[in-house]
């Protein structure tokens, strides 16, 4: 398959799940239930939504990079890096909820008065929840991954290189002798 | 016509060690996470209804005590921790309490909080006092846990401020 087709069919994962589905997603959610969820929780949805699109796209455009770029070529390890990175960075963001400064730790404020008369007596509930062992680790796949991507980048480029070499030596030799009209 | 070539061992290698630590990460983090919410939902039974047991506050020697039965579930030891402060209505705190324990998959320990009678008089119920509760589930190490932090101005147990 031609590498650009390719390149443009790996986009379409990123920007289907980060960009497409969260944007139908608060399409359908009545925007009654979404205020509701954000004076609940404290957060912004729309802008939690908007981060994913950013996400969304930068990973479309690293998928469709690392594709197009040949194996040989240092921009393909760079470019997987990077998205490894930016796929790392997504996951803390979700993980620590909308800040991926905290390392898988997600701090939620609930506050029960936006539920209405029902919890009378019940001030603030503030939830936290720690991932941190599966940022740790995944952390640790990124780190091997890209060390393996630059090997095989490495390789690929011994290969190639060979490979032209070969081609080269198996390539007519040119005349000797220039012909003459 | 452009030749394939087949990695290195190295490389190779590398690939099979990434994916089985790929596959323990998942298949470690949701066992943490199910002996977790099995703990959660222990406690959640126990507290919002569902179960025969009330859950409040009742005398005992020395001032009156919160106990809460935990269960053990999943495949790793839990460890459960609650601190219960007790503040007046100036929003001084009169007394912090602390209190853990450890539970392996199917083992039940009660975890027992009590408020000292010398800081709240008999005279007064419970209820006149506003609480602070955290509760925090936590497993391998606390790198796995949830944990919660409510405030009360009010007894909402359900079985109620029993003074």
């Amino acid at each position: 398959m031609n590498r650009i087709v390719k390149a443009v069919l790996w986009t379409i994962p990123p920007i289907l799940v980060f960009v497409v589905l969260p944007s139908l997603l608060i399409g359908i959610v009545p925007t009654s239930l979404i205020t509701q969820v954000d004076a609940l929780l404290g957060i912004s949805i729309s802008a939690f939504i908007m981060s994913l699109a950013i996400f969304g796209i930068v990973l479309a455009t690293l998928s469709a990079l690392q594709t197009w770029a040949y194996k040989w070529s240092i921009v393909k390890p760079v470019a997987g890096a990077l998205h490894m990175i930016a796929s790392y960075i997504l996951l803390l963001f979700i993980l620590g909820f909308g800040n991926p400064i905290t390392f898988g730790t997600a701090n939620i404020g609930i506050s029960p008065t936006a539920l209405g008369g029902q919890t009378s007596g019940m001030g603030t509930i503030n939830i936290t929840i720690i991932s941190t062992f599966l940022a740790l680790l995944v952390g640790v796949a990124v780190a091997m991954k890209t060390v393996q991507k630059y090997m095989k980048y490495v390789e690929d480029k011994r290969f190639h290189k060979l490979n032209m070499e070969t081609k080269a030596q198996q390539a007519p030799p040119p005349p000797l002798t220039p012909s003459t009209p | 016509m452009t030749m394939k070539h087949k990695y290195s061992k190295k490389v190779r290698i590398l690939g099979y060690v990434i994916i089985a630590f790929e596959l323990l990460t998942a298949v470690t983090w949701f066992a943490a996470w199910y002996g977790n919410g099995m703990v959660l939902m222990s406690i959640q039974r126990l507290a919002f209804g569902g179960g025969s047991q009330s859950f409040g506050f009742v005398n005992s020697t020395g001032g009156k005590s919160l106990t809460v039965p935990v269960t053990g579930g999943g495949f790793f030891p839990v460890t459960v921790s609650a601190s219960l402060l007790v503040l007046n209505s100036q929003n001084q705190t009169l007394s912090q309490v602390q209190s853990s324990v450890t539970v392996s998959p199917g083992e039940t320990k009660n975890l027992t909080l009590t408020v000292p009678n010398s800081v709240i008089s008999s005279s007064s119920p419970l209820s006149n006092y506003y609480l602070h509760i955290s509760l925090e589930i936590m497993s391998l190490y606390n790198l796995v846990s949830i944990g919660a932090k409510i405030e009360l101005n009010t007894s909402v147990f359900s079985g109620g401020s029993k003074s």
